[in-house]
């Protein structure tokens, strides 16, 4: 059976002013039913465009190459009836400011019953039950009080609580997640990401879940996918990425680990330098100006993207790679 | 408690008014000339018997007999009961020609906005929609073109149009009932409403289009909500701060441009009675009219600050 949601071969480049920004580049990334896919990635590396492309929700100033498949249709092509049940139905997303994810001016109420009525065609009193129903199931305290409420009277930690709620509201069968916790207090973020762990498990959802720290996704997804300068370093199960990591970013993303106890703000060992500047085409591996065993050879030539011997669900793009793909090629050599 | 305080200081700003009126009356020149005009200081032995109870009369009604401030005291006390005494020029009740004249502009007012804000409102969010696109640019031509262009000649050109060249509408107003007075007052109210359309398009089209960047429109959007409902439900009332505004700020100039209109198209509304008023030098009901006026300002100044509460729920009254 085909993944529930495949990209092949996606780039993005946003028509600015100043030139184009090559913001995605080549991006192969599947997910499949029920199961979860972490995409990890400093700022800037393009988590957030990747996502926006399979959402539909880029400007026109951006150009789309490659494709999207949702159960087999394309994303990019869907026939207008199932066009208008593919977001907010098949798929729903949540994003990484819930400061701002809420209309201020409507009542909490009409915020996750809108979708309901509109692709339900649920009445009000229905769509009312239900978001009650939701909001317990995200464990809201309140949940009464909170319908008649206005975003601004509610914390960081509720207003997430209840975007997730919208989220669930139509049953999505892909719950995308663009790092739901960044914004929230320490103390918050773990409640979050086991609520989200919770109700994927709960519902059979698949859910891929954005992040730029490595120990976020360690022990909640499947999958993991690791992004840099709009590229894709790495893909591989999740037990595959900490036991035999490949790319050397991916080697570093794991150094800097923040522990869940630290005080929001600080920072472990932080990768050196900052991530390329994307209105330059690269010429060759994008972290080479950053990495500890970049030669010469890296900034010539972008390295292709290949499978780890003996697996075949590791592929990293790298001319120097570390764990069993560098043995292997040493031996070649 | 904000509201009261907001309220108290529309009032001082109505006493202001009040008060730049009145002292106008009363410093600049003789009142009782202002009021009364040659009579004032004729002899009294050429006047008749009718002038002199008028100058007995003027003398009470003004109190021109109390100092200044006493006299503003009195008068402003009588104009707060209703009381806004006579027009000695034409021999009415200054509070009877205001009840006449009064709703006709008010009415006019009120179409000419109703015709700005249904115009500009679709407009503008059709604009912003499709932000600096084709649409966009010469939406934005065409309302610079129509805020450039002075009331008075658009007068002139619709009346001549439509009037006059097409006989579309009736020259003259026509008060029988009020589809009569929609159609006839339609040419004067667009002529009001067209610079009001092109600032409130303007002013919505930018809020819209940053508002249209918030992370919560890509939330509704990411909810399937169609773009009709994402413009209209959720961009829309979050964008309508600025227009409202000038919403309020505009009831000024809106009556600055009724004079003209009403003059124009003869229209028996408080416009024309006070340059009626000017010309016969009728003090009195000058004075009663820019007392109106600036009471309708406040009125609806006011009115738009309780909107902003219902806008935006985080703006609190009595915060
Ligand atoms: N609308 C846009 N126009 C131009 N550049 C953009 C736009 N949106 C994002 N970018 C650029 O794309 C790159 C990737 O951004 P993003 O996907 O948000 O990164 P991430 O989510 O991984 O932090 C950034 O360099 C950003 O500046
Ligand atoms: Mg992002």
């Amino acid at each position: 059976m085909a993944p529930l949601l495949e990209l092949d071969d996606v780039s993005v480049t946003f028509n600015t002013p100043k030139g184009p920004v090559y913001a995605v580049n080549n991006v192969n990334l599947s997910v499949e039913r029920g199961q979860a896919l972490g995409i990890v990635g400093e700022s800037g590396s393009g988590k957030s465009v990747t996502m926006k492309t399979v959402m539909g929700l880029l400007p026109r100033t951006a150009t789309i190459g490659g494709s999207v498949t949702y159960d087999g249709l394309d994303v990019f092509d869907l026939p207008s009836d199932r066009r208008k049940h593919f977001y907010g139905v098949d798929v729903a997303m949540i994003f990484q400011n819930p400061m701002t994810s809420l209309n201020p001016v409507k009542r909490i109420s009409a915020q996750l019953t809108e979708g309901m009525k509109y692709h339900d065609g649920l009445s009000s009193s229905a769509a009312d039950d239900k978001a009650l129903e939701l909001l317990e199931l995200v464990r809201i305290p309140d949940p009464k009080k909170r319908m008649k409420q206005y975003p601004h009277e509610l914390s960081g930690g509720m207003r997430q609580r209840v975007v997730i709620a919208m989220a669930l509201a139509n049953d999505p069968s892909l719950l995308i997640a663009d790092e739901p916790t960044t914004a929230l207090d320490v103390t918050v973020q773990r409640d979050i990401l086991d609520l989200l762990d919770q109700l994927k498990a709960e519902r059979d959802m698949a859910m891929i879940l954005i992040t730029h720290d490595l120990g976020v996704v360690k022990d909640r997804t499947d999958e993991i996918a690791v992004m840099y300068g709009g590229r894709l370093m790495e893909a591989a199960t999740t037990g595959e990425v900490f036991a035999d990591t490949a790319h050397p970013y991916t080697e570093a993303l794991q150094r800097s680990i923040p522990d869940m106890t630290m005080e929001r703000g600080t920072r472990l060992t932080p990768i050196e330098g900052s991530p390329p500047d994307l209105s330059i085409k690269p010429t060759g591996c994008p972290f080479a100006p950053r990495c500890g065993y970049a030669t010469p050879e890296c900034s010539t030539a972008i390295p292709d993207r290949m499978p780890v011997p003996g697996s075949t669900t590791h592929v990293f793009a790298c001319h120097h790679p570390r764990g069993s793909a560098g043995a292997v090629q040493e031996v070649n050599a | 408690m904000y509201i009261l305080k907001r309220l108290a200081q529309m009032a001082l700003v109505v006493l202001a008014v009040t008060f730049l009126a009145f002292a106008a009356m009363n410093l600049l020149g003789d009142p009782l000339t202002n009021i009364l005009g040659p009579i004032a200081t004729a002899d009294p032995a050429d006047l008749t018997e009718d002038q002199r109870a008028d100058l007995i009369e003027a003398r009470e009604t003004y109190y021109l007999d109390d100092p200044f401030l006493v006299r503003y005291g009195r008068w402003l006390g009588d104009m707060v009961t209703g009381d806004f005494g006579r027009s000695f020029k034409n021999d009415i009740k200054v509070s009877t020609e205001l009840a006449n004249r009064l709703p006709v502009t008010v009415f006019l007012m009120v179409y000419a906005q109703i015709i700005a804000v249904v115009i500009s409102i679709p407009w503008a969010v059709f604009a912003a929609s499709r932000a600096y696109r084709f649409v966009d640019k010469s939406s934005t031509v065409v309302s610079f073109g129509m805020l450039g262009i002075p009331v008075f000649a658009l007068v002139v050109l619709l009346f001549w149009l439509f009037v006059v060249r097409f006989q579309i509408f009736p020259l003259r107003f026509d008060d029988t009932d009020l589809g009569s007075r929609l159609w006839s007052l339609f040419i004067p109210a667009v002529s009001l409403a067209i610079p009001l359309i092109a600032t409130y398009q303007r002013l919505l089209r930018t809020d819209l289009i940053s508002t249209l960047q918030e992370d919560f429109i890509a939330v509704a959007r990411a909810k399937g909500m169609s773009d009709r409902h994402v413009l209209f439900r959720h961009a829309l009332r979050p964008s309508l701060f600025s227009m409202l505004t000038v919403f309020g700020i505009n009831t000024g100039a809106l009556i600055g441009g009724s004079i003209v209109v009403e003059q124009y198209f003869q229209i028996p509304g408080i416009g024309r009675a006070v340059i009626e008023a000017i010309i016969r030098d009728d003090f009195p009901v000058v004075l009663a009219i820019v007392v109106i006026v600036s009471v309708i300002f406040v009125v609806i100044n006011v009115l738009v600050d309780i909107l902003y509460t219902y806008l935006d729920p985080r703006v609190k009254l009595d915060g």
